[in-house]
């Protein structure tokens, strides 16, 4: 069985398809939004796919995952359906949230994804008590909260910060350091260079990880996996990375220098490019196999999309159901 | 029956649900013992069932309110105490975008099975930021429940069913009936959500209050026989349900409305009762309806002044006199 | 200085009191602090003190009277000291009680002046009180808006409505139901009991009226002559039976050629008044006018013709009818029938008959008697002709027979001489060839 870096080649498959199902999958929604099929907002994580799978790739099924507006990524990795996430982004009936959440709000509950979020740096805390509910039930599950270098300005990274270390749960605050809280560059909005440094103030293990290598992002991760599970949480890691697009579908990101963008997306930078590079060189997988990994992705999208489009539309009053568990009140 | 107080009866409620389901958990600050809450009323629990599952919190509103949505969404049952409904300002998030909204937008997949107890009301001069009175604004957020228990009978039924409810619950205690003495049954009850309970019947005016303004409604009531006016006094208890069948059969029997209030006049939930008493009972209005709550301001410390903001029996009394 | 004592204030509820017993008379001295009247209030009876000395000068309220606190009850000051001027000052109770009376019932119930009681044309009134006044169909404005209030309520519509509720007598409203009347229409006082007897009128006035015609114009001088006549003349009646075969039989033969030369379809009576005015010829007593001084014998023989009309009768005449063949006698008939119902005849027309035929055969009369046609002295009633058994030679056979009666005044003709007449009329009628002699 080969392996690299003492990670199984079936593990650096998963990985590889994971990210090649995030890459495929958002430059498609992104196409979609753009000639106007999708309603709402779109926040691309294209450019991400490493920071996400390497964390995600870190955990077993029974592990939490809250993560934010920019969550394709993650609950993709976690296993969420493209189909049911396509028919979501739709607003059909055949989307995980039935078009009551869309883009910002993809949850699958069966796979423990507690959703992604719309209120920035919200997730710390709910990745908090899921963490507090494991401690509480004695298991061994691990709960991550996703979030950017914006995010952990907010009071709610903090005090769920403070709140998981005084207690030791078994929080992951995994950000992605991509540089850009909207339109303000992490230079402005913060004095440390690296988001590490706050975990010294909490008394938290940190690490710094390269967010475009995946294998490096998955290293660390699988440490700071080991460390909760022990019961010796929470613990932080930052990914250095970087998004492709603005903020938004639509965001120009006239905020950003000029070149950086192209920097980022070159081959030396780009996290799917750095893998196969890698994979292939240590004769961990052929080209051909590589590429056959990408065309069967490919394939999942179509059939993805086309799921999306024929889903049934909501019927309006649907609108209604699931406020309380009973119905309206 | 034995007569327990408003917190005992609460603090009875939770050791029992506790002892019920070991998924039930508190969290929140300063709820362990020896402390045992800024209110006393989680007295003795830290004791028996450890400071695991009674978690006191740093000064995080907003971490602890978050973190006991998010246990709630992986399974457990937890419950937040914030200590006076004015801090909701420092979590506002977690009730309103996170507790109140994930079963929807999840599309039903995730449930929240959250209860928020909090406190509020004045008249101990605990001024403007700790006197509040804000069940209007909750009950204005869909996805959440809203009760405000106003006897111990009740406090420790709906306490009960609150934590058994799958949704996210506001339940609302006032800081002057945590004292107030009333017969709870030994034996094993619940109170519903949904059912309003008249205190005392009247043909002459029905009149609605809810917390510490139920016993102001009650004197005043008694102050009004005298005046041969025959007041139908009906505490509401639970806002989000509201029970409207029993206030419209009322005001159809009556004729009239009036409706004691703690919280600031404008906005506040006696609108939506006057509003939904105007819509199901039009036909059968003698006068129009009148609200008896607090006028437009903070509330301001000095004991005279908070006394001229706040209802009481003399304003309900005097304002009920006037429609006839 | 006379002053007026008021009924006192005897206890924090009281809000009137009740003049029990006078203990002192008008004229009397009352001591200042001695008792002088006994008053009911609703705790219990008390005797009041005098506030002052004086003499009882005037008993306002009489033992018995209710009067109100602070209302005035007698009049104290010197001794025969009057009391106009103080009297006039105030509202005497039972002085003016009567003067007071009837309290206009509306009048207790009138708003005060600045009272608002509508904006334009809305009324003031609750939801409440709308429905049911709605429900009971009461207009709102007849409600009387209630003293002191913002608005109408409901107590105040079922109010209205009890005041207004019709009181009935049990037999009054069997009665009401049986014939179906509607209660409501009577026009009774507001309050009052409706007896039995207050339906009496509508049950009468309810029975089928008769028609009403108005006494006028042709009808008026009918009225006037049938009377005069009846009135001045002796009017006698006589009647022959006439065997019409004769008639019959010639009318047969004549009738087409009188149709080619007159344009007339000649008619039974026709013949009989042909043959009437021959007779006349021969009775001019019978074609005369009666007047007390002496009777005039008309020199020409007018014969009128009883036409019916629409509302009445007239009779136009034809001239010199014994002058005239049935013929000539047929179309001048015609025409003046036509004319007389069309409302066309000229005063020449009708005036001057000396005698006048009556012919209800038609009507399947088969006898009558007519009021003479002032101012002549007889009348010819002719009957339908009748297909009969009649006795002739001791046998039975069928004859067409007709009546004739003859209606005379019998102060110009005696009943021997009208007897004649008619059967010779009867004669010509049964032997028509004797016109030719």
């Amino acid at each position: 069985m080969k392996s690299f870096k003492g990670i199984p080649k079936s593990v650096l498959t998963d990985m590889y398809t994971q990210m090649e199902k995030i890459r495929q999958f958002e430059l498609k929604s992104v196409d979609l939004y753009q000639v106007g099929e999708l309603p709402g907002f779109l926040h691309s994580c294209l450019g991400q796919e490493a920071a996400a799978v390497g964390v995600v790739a870190a955990l077993k099924e029974t592990d939490y995952i809250v993560t934010t507006h920019r969550g394709h990524g993650h609950v993709i990795a976690k296993g969420a359906e493209l189909n049911r996430m396509m028919a979501e982004l739709y607003a059909k009936e055949d989307g995980y949230c039935r078009g009551k959440g869309g883009s910002m709000h993809i949850m699958d509950r069966t796979k423990n994804i507690l959703g992604a979020n719309g209120i920035v740096g919200q997730g710390t805390t709910l990745a908090t008590g899921a963490g507090l509910a494991a401690q509480l039930r004695g298991t061994d599950q691990v709960s991550v909260a996703f979030f950017g270098d914006g995010a952990q300005n907010e009071g709610f990274f903090h005090e769920s910060m403070n709140m998981a270390s005084i207690w030791n749960l078994p929080v992951i605050f995994a950000c992605e350091n991509n540089m850009y809280a909207e339109s303000t560059c992490q230079t402005y909005h913060m004095r440390p260079d690296d988001i590490a440094e706050r975990a010294k103030g909490y008394g938290v293990t940190s690490y710094i990880a390269d967010g475009n290598d995946v294998i490096d992002v998955y290293l660390k991760a699988c440490e700071a996996v080991k460390q909760c599970r022990n019961g010796d949480g929470p613990v932080l890691i930052e990914s250095k990375t970087y998004r492709w697009l603005g903020h938004y579908v639509g965001d120009p990101g006239v905020y950003r220098p000029d070149g950086e963008v192209a920097l980022w997306k070159s081959d030396e930078k780009e996290p799917m490019h750095q893998f196969r590079e890698q994979m292939i060189k240590n004769e961990i997988f052929t080209k051909s196999e590589l590429d056959k990994i990408q065309n069967d992705v490919a394939d999942m999208i179509i059939s993805a999309v086309e799921f999306g489009r024929n889903s049934k539309p909501l019927p309006p009053e649907s609108a209604l159901e699931d406020v309380y568990i009973e119905g309206l009140l | 029956m034995r007569t327990i107080t408003y917190r005992e009866a609460i603090n009875e409620a939770l050791a029992e649900e506790m002892r019920r389901d070991p998924e039930v958990f508190l969290i929140g600050e300063d709820l362990a013992d020896p402390f045992g809450g800024s209110y006393k009323v989680t007295k003795g629990l830290s004791t028996e069932f450890g400071c695991d599952r009674v978690r006191n919190t740093p000064i995080s509103e907003a971490g602890l309110a978050g973190a006991a949505v998010g246990a709630a969404m992986a399974g457990m049952r937890p419950v937040a105490e914030i200590m006076y409904i004015d801090f909701t300002g420092c979590c506002f998030d977690a009730i309103v975008n996170q507790a109140a909204k994930i079963h929807y937008m999840s599309g039903g997949q995730v449930q929240v099975p959250v209860v928020f107890r909090t406190q509020q009301g004045s008249g101990r001069s605990s001024a403007a930021q700790h006197a509040q009175s804000w069940e209007a604004i909750f009950a204005h957020i869909p996805g959440l429940k809203v009760v405000m228990p106003a006897t111990p009978y009740d406090a420790k039924g709906m306490l009960k069913t609150a934590i058994r409810d799958n949704d996210p619950v506001m339940f609302i205690e006032h800081k002057l009936l945590y004292g107030v003495k009333g017969e709870v049954p030994e034996e094993e009850y619940t109170v519903p959500f949904g059912k309003a309970e008249v205190r005392k019947e009247g043909k002459d005016i029905t009149l609605i209050a809810s917390l510490r303004m139920v016993d102001f409604a009650l004197e005043a009531a008694d102050k009004l026989k005298a005046d041969g006016i025959d007041a139908e006094v009906i505490d509401l208890r639970s806002i989000v349900p509201l029970d409207k069948d029993t206030i419209i059969s009322s005001i159809k029997k009556t004729g009239r409305l009036a409706i004691a209030q703690e919280a600031v006049e404008r906005c506040g939930f006696a609108s939506e009762i006057a509003t939904l008493a105007m819509e199901l009972a039009f036909d059968y209005l003698d006068a129009p309806v009148k609200r008896i709550c607090a006028t437009n301001t903070p509330v301001a410390f000095a004991p005279a002044l908070e006394d001229f903001i706040i209802p009481n029996t003399e304003k309900i009394y005097s304002a009920v006199k006037e429609m006839f | 200085m006379a002053t007026i004592l008021n009924m006192p204030r005897l206890g924090l509820t009281m809000s009137e009191g009740r003049v029990v017993r006078w203990l002192k008379a008008e004229g009397d001295e009352i001591k200042a602090g001695e008792e002088y009247v006994e008053i009911e209030s609703d705790k219990s009876v008390a005797a009041h003190e005098a506030p002052e000395a004086g003499f009882l000068l005037k008993i306002l309220a009489a033992e018995g009277d209710v009067v109100e606190i602070y209302k005035p009850i007698a009049v104290i000051g010197q001794q025969n000291e009057s009391v106009d001027e103080v009297l006039k000052d105030i509202d005497a109770p039972s002085a003016e009680s009567e003067a007071k009376e009837p309290i206009d019932e509306k009048q207790q119930m009138s708003v005060k002046k600045d009272q608002e009681t509508k904006d334009g044309d809305r009324i003031f009134i609750s939801p409440a009180a709308r429905r049911i006044a709605a429900e009971n169909n009461v207009n709102i404005a007849e409600i009387p808006f209630p003293q002191g209030k913002k608005r109408i309520e409901k107590a105040h519509v079922i109010d209205y409505l009890e005041a207004n509720k019709l009181k009935v007598t049990p037999l009054a409203s069997k009665i009401a139901e049986e014939q179906g009347i509607d209660l409501k229409s009577l026009s009774v006082e507001p309050g009052k009991r409706i007896f039995s007897k207050d339906l009496q009128q509508v049950l009468q006035t309810s029975a089928p009226q008769p028609a009403r015609i108005k006494v006028a114009g042709m009808r008026k001088v009918i009225a006037a002559r049938m009377k005069e006549s009846i009135d001045t003349a002796a009017h006698v009646s006589l009647t022959t039976e006439v065997d019409m075969s004769k008639v019959i039989e010639m009318r047969q033969r004549i009738i087409d050629p009188i149709m080619g030369k007159w344009d007339v379809k000649v008619s039974i009576n026709d013949i009989v008044i042909k043959c009437t005015a021959f007779a006349l010829k021969e009775f001019p007593r019978i074609n005369s006018v009666f007047t007390p001084e002496e009777i005039i014998e008309k020199a020409e023989i007018n014969i009128g013709v009883a036409v019916a009309l629409q509302e009445g009768l007239i009779v136009p005449v034809i001239r010199n009818a014994d002058m005239l063949s049935v013929g000539q006698i047929a179309a001048v008939s015609k025409e003046l029938s036509a004319k007389a119902k069309a409302g066309a005849l000229n005063p020449d027309e009708y005036n001057g008959g000396t005698f006048t035929v009556s012919n209800l055969g038609m009507y399947d009369i088969t006898q009558f008697t007519s009021i003479i046609n002032q101012p002549e002295s007889a009348i010819l009633s002719v009957a339908k002709v009748v297909e009969r058994p009649v006795v002739l030679n001791g046998e039975i056979t069928v004859r067409p027979i007709m009546n004739l009666s003859i209606n005379f005044d019998h102060r110009p003709i005696d009943g021997a001489m009208a007897a004649v007449f008619l059967k010779r009329v009867k004669e010509l009628l049964e032997e028509p060839y004797e016109l030719m002699i």
